[in-house]
């Protein structure tokens, strides 16, 4: 099983389109969707139900755009809500993160990438021993074009296709 | 918002904004009283208290974001308004996972929206829009060893030392004030005091 946590306020989005490729290439695994965009969605209400979804998962998929270095509000309050400090899903053996930046690599470094660094030491202190963080990111989405846009996309489809392998 | 101080008795050298992202709590609610209490020795005060105000940027905010004007919630414009006048940002802000608060993080994404906290030029580059920001302090309620903090990489000082500093400019200083949320209120304004002389 899988768990994809989606978060985009926009159907018409780049990010909407990585939700779509990660589930197409997710075809025949059971996967539960998170879908924090959803306008009538009570996180706080869901959390147990997403817990238990992620302690049967082996897997864990989030599709977010990085706003001022990290998660959007709605995903931070998902995992204040389902990754509580005491809570562990060890059967956690890969996390995969596609998410966008506006500005550039070089911009996000300066700002500590801390959207990567909540997956790669956060989420992972708390999956798997040896848990494996993919960061797939496209940076400098506000003046990239449609090839730059459809590689991520590729990245994306490849990357996440290894799960249902 | 609530704000306090006059601001024009001549004493006092500008504006300050409080971001209180959760006052139920007790060490929030002493800080921010601490808090607002030095502030207010050399500024106008204005409390932007988040408590109602929504986590997730809502679809007609993602539009208007890419418009010339990006705010659509009144109460984004007050706490946009009150940015743009102050001269200290500060946050109190209970710390539960590695990264900001959640109502932190929302407000960060509502209000300092291109305009407010940035400026896109018109090569698409992006320039600071905080540059009157000069100094930035955050209160966290936290109650994780040190340790814990460095394997998990704490991203919240992240966001506002470096992320949010990067449109204020290097020269603005960040203060990171933590106490536990089981603090008295001694400690608490002893902590306040100890960072408040480097202001």
């Amino acid at each position: 099983m899988v768990t994809l946590v989606y978060c985009h306020p926009l159907e018409g989005s780049l990010n909407a389109a990585a939700r779509t490729a990660a589930l197409d290439s997710l075809t025949g695994v059971e996967v539960h969707l998170v879908d924090l965009s959803a306008p009538d969605r009570d996180t706080s209400a869901l959390a147990a139900k997403d817990a238990d979804a992620l302690a049967r998962s082996t897997a864990l998929v989030l599709v977010y755009p990085t706003w001022w270095s990290g998660p959007p509000g709605a995903l931070q309050h998902w995992f204040d809500e389902v990754w509580t400090p005491s809570a562990t899903f060890g059967s956690i053996r890969r996390i995969i993160v596609c998410t966008t930046h506006g500005s550039s690599k070089l911009v996000n470094s300066l700002e500590g990438e801390s959207g990567k660094r909540t997956a790669s030491r956060y989420l992972r202190s708390r999956c798997a021993p040896r848990c494996q963080v993919r960061w797939v990111a496209l940076y400098g989405l506000d003046r990239c074009g449609a090839d730059r846009r459809a590689r991520h996309l590729a990245q994306i489809r490849r990357a996440v296709s290894l799960l249902a392998s | 918002m609530d704000p306090s101080g006059d601001g024009g008795d001549g004493t006092r050298d500008g504006a300050s904004a409080v971001v209180v992202a959760d006052r139920r709590g007790r060490s929030a609610s002493l800080a921010t009283a601490v808090l607002v209490e030095r502030l207010s020795t050399r500024h106008s005060v204005t409390v932007i208290d988040l408590a109602g105000f929504g986590i997730a940027m809502t679809a007609d905010e993602r539009r208007a974001y890419e418009t010339d004007d990006p705010i659509v919630d009144p109460r984004v414009r007050s706490s946009a308004d009150a940015v743009s006048e102050a001269s200290v940002l500060a946050f109190v802000t209970p710390l539960l996972s590695s990264g900001l608060s959640a109502p932190v993080k929302g407000w960060l994404d509502r209000v300092l929206v291109p305009g407010v906290g940035f400026v896109i030029g018109e090569d698409g580059r992006m320039r600071p829009g905080l540059r009157h920001i000069r100094q930035l302090i955050t209160v966290s309620i936290d109650d994780r060893s040190r340790i814990r903090r460095f394997r998990e990489g704490d991203s919240a000082r992240r966001v506002i030392a470096r992320a949010l500093r990067l449109v204020c400019g290097w020269s603005t200083r960040s203060s990171w004030i933590r106490v536990s949320s089981t603090a008295s209120a001694g400690e608490i304004s002893d902590a306040v005091a100890g960072a408040a002389r480097r202001w």
